[in-house]
């Protein structure tokens, strides 16, 4: 996935971020991977859900792509130029994100027409006629009746917040749209409807979007393509439907069970997987999956399993490849 | 913990240190010094001899090197007015400020704490109104108004109590009251929220549900964990007090060491106003870190931070 | 390309109407239910209005002596007249007009030391908030020395020294009490700066200057007021200390503080001398005081405790 396809918008190279946390004596001081050597990238048009735990460095990814976080190493490149060398009003052009939390992601203080404008006035974009414009427009195009301009996001619901944060976003006509979670905090009645909208912008303003999420059942529906994440690593990545039929990794293969449950989509499913959490300062040595796998062999507790790639995707795995047991 | 400590006591010096260039500048803000010293009537010979006498002709970082040295050792320099010694000044008036702080940071949590704890079990209660009421009104009571109207009160009209000086302890008591007012109402208010706080948290409920009486419950368990932001504020309290005292004092006429800065300001005599400042930063100072020991000794989330 | 199949209009029913009133309005219906907020805002504003109307609503002037018409009982005691309502002073001065002047001043100085510190304090605190690391511990070690440096005292000193005009002792009083905005903000500013909304701008490009001013000091502002009312009470109580040790506002100025200075010498024989000024003094703070609450727990109800 590492070669640079004439129609990728973004990628990533070997992308890591480290976290130092603790006191200043004696060593006190621990570092923690959010995350670790990661590539991808994504082409126009497509949708490329990233997948995992909370915890697993998704939000450290797209807060490093957004520009907010720098990363420890590697680089992030959009439309063919290296992130560190766009300045930020540029980039802001091609990409804004979408939060999670529709309740935290609107100042509380300003109205939805405020919320809304406040891209185009930080970019001084036309007149304050012409904004206002713009926002009517934009309210319309995410469905929301004009009289809601003049309210304040506390009197809104959570899907109505949302799409007020999705209008927010396209105000500066993005290329580009980083999803996190947007729906989990949502009901699921909602979840259906913001995602409609997002597909449905998708068609009509051409947009790319990076869809973060823990939830597979949800991805399942709207990614072209899937990159999962544990402890930092994309352990997995493909076609969505392929990865989704045929998951190769075990950690995604636990997922995909807990998708198949008679309940999806509600919380964080129990991944019948053999042991808790890892401590992500202590990552566990060799692959950092083996201690909670249920197909662990000896080599995962020593050895580091590299990337695998084929024609449906990557993985790293040692069940795979040179000595594993089995085929790619 | 000592990581923790160390880092409040660097902190500390250089506050410390900071202080008394803020002192050193003040009194050379004041005015000529050599011109003071020399006595009004001085030809500009005898000032510019005083001031290569004293060292006043030497640039300024070194005057406050000096000045920190000797005052490291103990040597103040000497009252303008009365040519004392200004350490010997301020430890004859220390006591009295001392012992009125102590016994008005005693009385503020001695009517505090009961009634933080009252108005916070009965949340919302007449009682809470009550404490809210005295909180409001402790507050917002100008405290040399309050100290005229307990002379006019309890000296004038009942003559229950003596009001001017500091002899015995009964001339305490009016100061003390009218000081112990102005600081109740924090106090209250910390000890009520704090009270609310864990009373509101799982523990305690848990403890109720396990049958403990209700006054062990109280008094045992949730005071002990709402009194440690107490405790930081008797610390910053006293310090407040050292310092805050002026008003009352000249109030009473009691001879301390607000008395004496309030004289020496009045006389000019900054020598004695600069050291006093110092005196009190530096214990309010000494008297929050103490507080911060204390702290971190009693609560191990901060010992382990 | 549409999944879960399209039932419903985008915009129904999930977008159909507001699902609660305007914040606005449900703080407007909050302080219309909050007695201490009325009856606080209520003579804040007459004082107000007393205050800029002074010279239609004062009977006589303040400075005029008439040493024939000395200490005048006001109206509540046997010898009063309607003449003379709150009766004259030791110099023959009508004391409700000196009352009506006095309001002037404390509001004043209210207000202006308010003001200053709290752009000191505010600016300093948001800073140290927002950006955290070595900026913070500039803030941090400001605050500590303003902290532990004797307020009062401190006022006493500048004042002798620098004069006591009231530009000055309002100048003073700003530089000398931010402290606790510096604080407050602080702390506030540290809970929001990593709000999705923060992040949300700074993904647009936003400055950090247009973030803080246009981000985070609408969601601080009512914080901010809430101070800004303790340091307005702070403030002038202060001044009326100062004024009643003879350090703050000059004879012959209506200070209320100063007047309370000046009825001491006769308060054995006339009380009604220091308790009107002193009861002046106490209910402008008190108003205040209350105000600061009341906004308090209209616009973060949550927090009242």
């Amino acid at each position: 996935m590492t070669e640079t396809v004439p129609d990728t918008v973004l990628e990533c190279r070997n992308l890591s971020r480290r976290f130092d946390v603790g006191g200043m004596w004696r060593g006190q001081a621990r570092s923690l991977r959010a995350v670790d050597d990661v590539s991808v990238s994504v082409r126009r048009g497509e949708i490329l859900a990233i997948v995992g735990e909370s915890g697993c460095g998704k939000t450290t990814m797209s807060r490093m792509v957004l520009g907010l976080l720098e990363p420890t190493d590697g680089s992030i490149v959009i439309e063919g130029q290296p992130l560190a060398e766009i300045d930020r009003m540029r980039m802001s052009r091609s990409l804004q994100p979408v939060f999670q939390d529709p309740y935290s992601s609107l100042n509380p203080r300003h109205t939805v027409a405020q919320i809304i404008g406040m891209p185009l006035d930080v970019h001084r974009i036309g007149t304050s006629a012409e904004r206002k414009a713009r926002v009517r427009d934009m309210m319309k195009e995410v469905g929301l009746p004009g009289r809601f301009a003049h309210t304040y996001p506390g009197q809104l619901s959570g899907g109505q917040r949302q799409r007020v944060a999705i209008a927010r976003a396209l105000a500066v006509n993005p290329r580009i749209l980083i999803c996190d979670e947007p729906t989990s905090a949502l009901d699921v009645s909602v979840q259906a409807q913001i995602l409609n909208l997002l597909l449905d912008l998708r068609e009509r303003l051409g947009l790319t979007y990076i869809f973060i999420s823990h939830d597979l059942s949800v991805v399942q529906f709207v990614a072209d393509r899937v990159a999962v994440m544990y402890m930092g690593r994309i352990v997995e990545a493909g076609e969505t439907a392929e990865v989704t039929r045929r998951p190769r990794h075990p950690y995604t293969q636990a997922l995909m069970r807990a998708v198949l449950t008679p309940e999806p989509g509600l919380g964080l499913p129990d991944l019948q997987l053999q042991a808790g959490f890892a401590d992500p300062f202590n990552p566990p040595p060799g692959c950092h999956f083996h201690p909670r796998c249920a197909q662990a062999m000896e080599r995962c507790r020593v050895e580091a399993p590299i990337r695998l790639h084929d024609d449906h995707g990557d993985v790293e795995c040692h069940l795979y490849g040179n000595g594993g047991q089995r085929k790619l | 913990m000592s990581a923790y400590l160390l880092r409040r006591l660097i902190v500390a010096a250089w506050v410390a240190v900071t202080v008394s260039i803020l002192a050193f500048a003040l009194l050379r803000m004041s005015g000529n010094l050599a011109e003071q010293l020399a006595g009004e009537d001085a030809r500009p010979e005898q000032i510019a001899e005083v001031a290569r006498q004293y060292g006043l002709d030497q640039p300024l970082y070194i005057q406050y090197l000096r000045w920190a040295g000797s005052a490291l050792q103990g040597d103040l320099g000497q009252s303008l007015f009365t040519n004392e010694p200004v350490t010997q000044l301020i430890s004859e008036r220390a006591g009295v400020t001392i012992q009125l702080a102590l016994m008005s940071t005693a009385f503020a949590l001695i009517l505090a704490i009961p009634l933080g704890v009252l108005a916070a079990v009965r949340a919302n209660s007449w009682l809470d109104r009550l404490a809210l009421g005295v909180a409001v009104f402790g507050q917002a009571i100008p405290n040399f108004w309050f100290g005229l109207l307990l002379i006019l009160l309890f000296g004038v009209t009942l003559q229950w109590l003596p009001f001017v000086g500091s002899d015995s302890i009964w001339h305490f008591i009016l100061p003390t009251a009218t000081l112990g007012l102005t600081v109740m109402p924090s106090f209250m208010r910390i000890t009520r929220s704090g009270m609310l706080d864990v009373l509101g948290s799982d523990y305690i409920r848990t403890a109720r549900a396990m049958g403990l009486s209700r006054f062990s419950v109280l008094f045992k368990h949730a005071l002990r964990n709402a009194i440690l932001p107490v405790v930081s504020l008797v610390a910053v309290t006293l310090g407040f007090l050292l310092g805050g005292s002026v008003i009352v004092e000249s109030v009473f006429a009691l001879n301390g060491l607000g008395l004496l800065a309030f004289q020496s300001i009045v006389r000019a005599d900054f020598p004695v106003v600069q050291s006093i400042i110092v005196m009190v930063s530096f214990a309010y100072i000494g008297l929050t870190f103490l507080s911060d020991i204390i702290n971190a000794w009693l609560d191990p989330r901060i010992r382990l931070a | 390309m549409t999944i879960l199949g399209r039932s419903e209009p985008l915009n129904a029913p999930e977008t159909a109407e507001p699902l609660w009133p305007s914040p606005w309005a449900s703080m407007r219906r909050r302080a219309r239910r909050h007695i201490g907020l009325i009856v606080g805002s209520g003579w804040l504003f007459a004082m107000i209005l007393v205050a800029v109307f002074a010279p239609l609503i004062a009977p006589y002037d303040p400075y005029d002596q008439d040493l024939g018409r000395r200490m005048i009982d006001p109206i509540w005691l046997e010898n009063g007249s309607w003449a003379h309502p709150f009766g004259t002073d030791a110099l023959g001065r009508d004391y409700l007009s000196r009352m009506i002047y006095g309001a002037r001043i404390s509001l004043t100085i209210g207000f202006g030391a308010s003001f200053i510190s709290g752009v000191i304090g505010v600016t300093l605190g948001i800073l140290g908030g927002y950006f955290r690391g070595r900026v913070d511990s500039v803030v941090m070690y400001l605050v500590n020395v303003k902290l532990s440096l004797p307020g009062v005292l401190l006022a006493l000193a500048l004042v002798a020294m620098l004069g006591s005009s009231i530009l000055v002792l309002t100048c003073i009083l700003g530089f000398l009490f931010w402290e606790r905005y510096a604080v407050v903000t602080r702390s506030v500013t540290q809970q929001l700066r990593s709000a999705d909304f923060v992040m949300a701008a700074r993904a647009c490009g936003a400055s950090h200057l247009r973030i803080l001013v246009r981000e985070i000091l609408p969601n601080i502002a009512n914080h901010i007021v809430v101070v800004a009312t303790l340091e307005m009470a702070i403030a002038i109580l202060v001044e009326a200390a100062l004024s009643f040790l003879g350090l703050g506002t000059q004879p012959p100025t209506p200070s209320w503080g100063l007047m309370v200075s000046e009825g001491r010498n006769f308060m054995f024989f006339k009380p009604y001398l220091i308790s009107i000024p002193g009861a002046a003094i106490f209910l402008l703070v008190m108003a205040i005081n209350l105000l600061g609450d009341g906004v308090r727990d209209i616009t973060a109800p949550e927090s009242r405790n």
